[in-house]
């Protein structure tokens, strides 16, 4: 079942000084239920429009965008930014417990897994999010505030916090640019383990090709001036991922085959010596 | 007291008796701390020391500078008068009364008046002029004009403390307001919440450490003007003891007076300071704005 689909939906900015920039166009996008999609491009490509479009942060200004998240209609994707964006008087608990507190008295009376009325709805969601803070390995640090906590540690409870009201889908902007190799490596591991226990779908944007290639099942590959999809990609390794498919010859090939269509292969870099980096 | 004078604007001074969070700074610290204290001790008592040489030697007249001794024990005199129930304790009392009267409707009033002023745009645009040209006034300068209208009891002295005290909190609840982080708008903007909830969950407790910053200016602020209006005139208080004791040339009853209102002030200070830690316990010691 599709549950995102963009049909030539684009995106342009109309500054108050100068002319309109298109910030993307043309984009024909569908995500099927359970799937794991990323899009990669270089600054400037509009993968990060085309994520805020579908999180409903903007509103695109040509074609439609549809998601069709469940029976609830008010269903909201959840959202992970490149930065934690914890609420740093709350605790790590409080700050996965937010999603519950918002959203206007009709959404929070409609909850899915209420058992009951008032009280009763924050003890469940209590209980709830302290079960997704142990999923994503911070048993013990509840009621810690978000400055004693990791950057990594950061991360995850703002991934538990989008997970808390059961979103089916899950959009996440460069999650894990800022954080060290090895903590990303990490997170992308537990966040495959999470996408698949809670029978999640992702769409994941990233400027990093390995990390792209190890979490998805398709690939959208974008491009700037303007920004457009240039193509989309199956990514042929199997499931589960492990950590040495990094440098399985799947995953390295299609890096490659990205590479090559973002012009930065060596083919291209042959004919202009001084570099087709993008 | 003399000391307390100094540290007042400076609130790094204070903080070396909270206890470091890594061990190695918190030792030098504490060895630091020992040292800073002993040496604001010798500073104390070199000014007292010199302030008695210079009085009894006749290097200032006596007659319009008394002793520190004189001044020392007038103070104590008076302290214990305040705590016994004495003659000064009415005095105290009217000017701590005035100053608290004052606050809290600043408290109250200059944050709801942040919240107004700033969430409706109309009214923040069609204000913000006047509020910047009143706060450039020097207000004190209305003070005989208030006692005309409010009286020589205590109401004209809390109005001028209200007039001087309210900006600062104003324009920092403002600040605090328009200073919210545009990362969490966005996040609280993807969650779905109303402008209600955002307010609540968000703006408000964004602006909170900026109006402790204004209600700690304010609590000094405050003082300031009451004591301005006990000046322009007054029964009871100890700005109006200032002056009596002034026009019979008193001088170490004046002496005593202030440094009743600068225990007053020390006072206000370290409570403030005490409730900021406790209610805004995420930003540490650094004091925005």
């Amino acid at each position: 079942m599709v549950i995102v689909e963009l049909s030539e939906v684009g995106k342009t900015y109309h500054p108050r000084d100068g002319a309109p920039v298109v910030a993307v166009q043309d984009v024909n996008l569908t995500v099927q239920e359970g799937e794991f999609v990323s899009l990669v491009g270089p600054s400037g490509c509009g993968k990060t429009t085309v994520l805020n479009m579908i999180i409903g942060l903007l509103a695109p200004t040509t074609g439609t965008l549809e998601l069709r998240l469940g029976e609830e209609s008010r269903q909201r994707p959840g959202v992970v930014f490149q930065r934690p964006v914890l609420l740093p008087w709350r605790s790590a608990l409080e700050n996965v417990l937010l999603p519950s507190e918002v959203g206007g008295l009709r959404a929070r009376r409609s909850t899915p897994d209420d058992g009951g009325e008032g009280g009763s709805r924050r003890a469940a969601m209590e209980q709830r999010a302290r079960s997704l803070l142990d999923m994503v390995g911070l048993q013990g640090f509840e009621s810690k505030l978000p400055t004693e906590l990791s950057g990594g540690m950061q991360q995850r409870v703002a991934i538990a916090r989008a997970l808390l009201l059961r979103n089916q889908l899950l959009c996440m902007d460069e999650p894990f640019s800022a954080l060290d190799e090895f903590t990303r490596e990490q997170m992308n591991e537990q966040l495959l383990s999470i996408w698949h226990s809670q029978s999640l779908t992702c769409v994941f944007v990233t400027h990093n090709l390995f990390e792209a290639t190890f979490l998805s099942d398709r690939i959208i590959v974008m491009a700037t001036n303007p920004g457009r999809v240039i193509t989309e990609l199956e990514v042929p390794l199997p499931r589960p991922r492990t950590r040495d498919m990094m440098t399985a010859p799947g995953c390295v090939a299609t890096v490659a085959r990205i590479r090559q269509l973002l012009g930065l292969s060596t083919s291209s870099q042959e004919r202009e010596p001084a570099g087709g980096g993008a | 007291m003399a000391e307390s004078l100094i540290t007042e604007g400076d609130p790094q001074q204070l903080a070396p008796k909270e206890p470091g969070s890594r061990k190695p700074v918190r030792k030098r610290r504490e060895q630091g701390w020992l040292v800073i204290a002993l040496s604001r001790i010798a500073v104390f008592a070199a000014v007292v020391a010199f302030w008695q040489y210079a009085v009894v030697s006749g290097l200032v007249s006596g007659l319009v500078v008394p002793t520190a001794t004189e001044v020392v024990s007038r103070f104590w005199r008076d302290l214990v008068s305040v705590l016994t129930g004495g003659a000064m304790r009415e005095h105290f009392l009217v000017t701590a009364g005035e100053i608290y009267a004052a606050f809290l409707i600043v408290l109250v009033g200059g944050t709801l008046a942040g919240v107004v002023i700033h969430e409706v745009r109309f009214v923040n645009r069609v204000i913000y002029p006047y509020i910047v040209a009143f706060a450039a006034m020097p207000r004190v300068a209305f003070a005989p004009l208030v006692l005309i209208w409010f009286g020589f009891d205590m109401a004209s002295k809390i109005v001028i403390g209200i007039m001087i005290a309210l900006f600062p909190t104003l324009v920092a609840t403002l600040a605090g307001l328009a200073a919210t982080d545009d990362e969490k708008l966005q996040l609280m903007r993807a969650l779905g919440a109303t402008q209600l909830e955002t307010f609540l969950k968000v703006r408000f407790w964004e602006a909170l450490p900026y109006i402790f910053a204004g209600l700690q200016t304010s609590v000094v602020t405050a003082t300031i003007g009451v004591v301005v209006g006990e000046f322009a005139g007054g029964r009871r208080g100890l700005g109006v003891l200032v002056t009596v004791y002034q026009d019979s040339l008193d001088i170490a009853g004046s002496f005593s007076a202030i440094f009743l209102l600068s225990l007053v002030g020390l006072f206000n200070y370290y409570v403030m300071q005490y409730a900021r830690k406790r209610i805004v316990y995420w930003v540490g010691e650094r004091v925005p704005a």
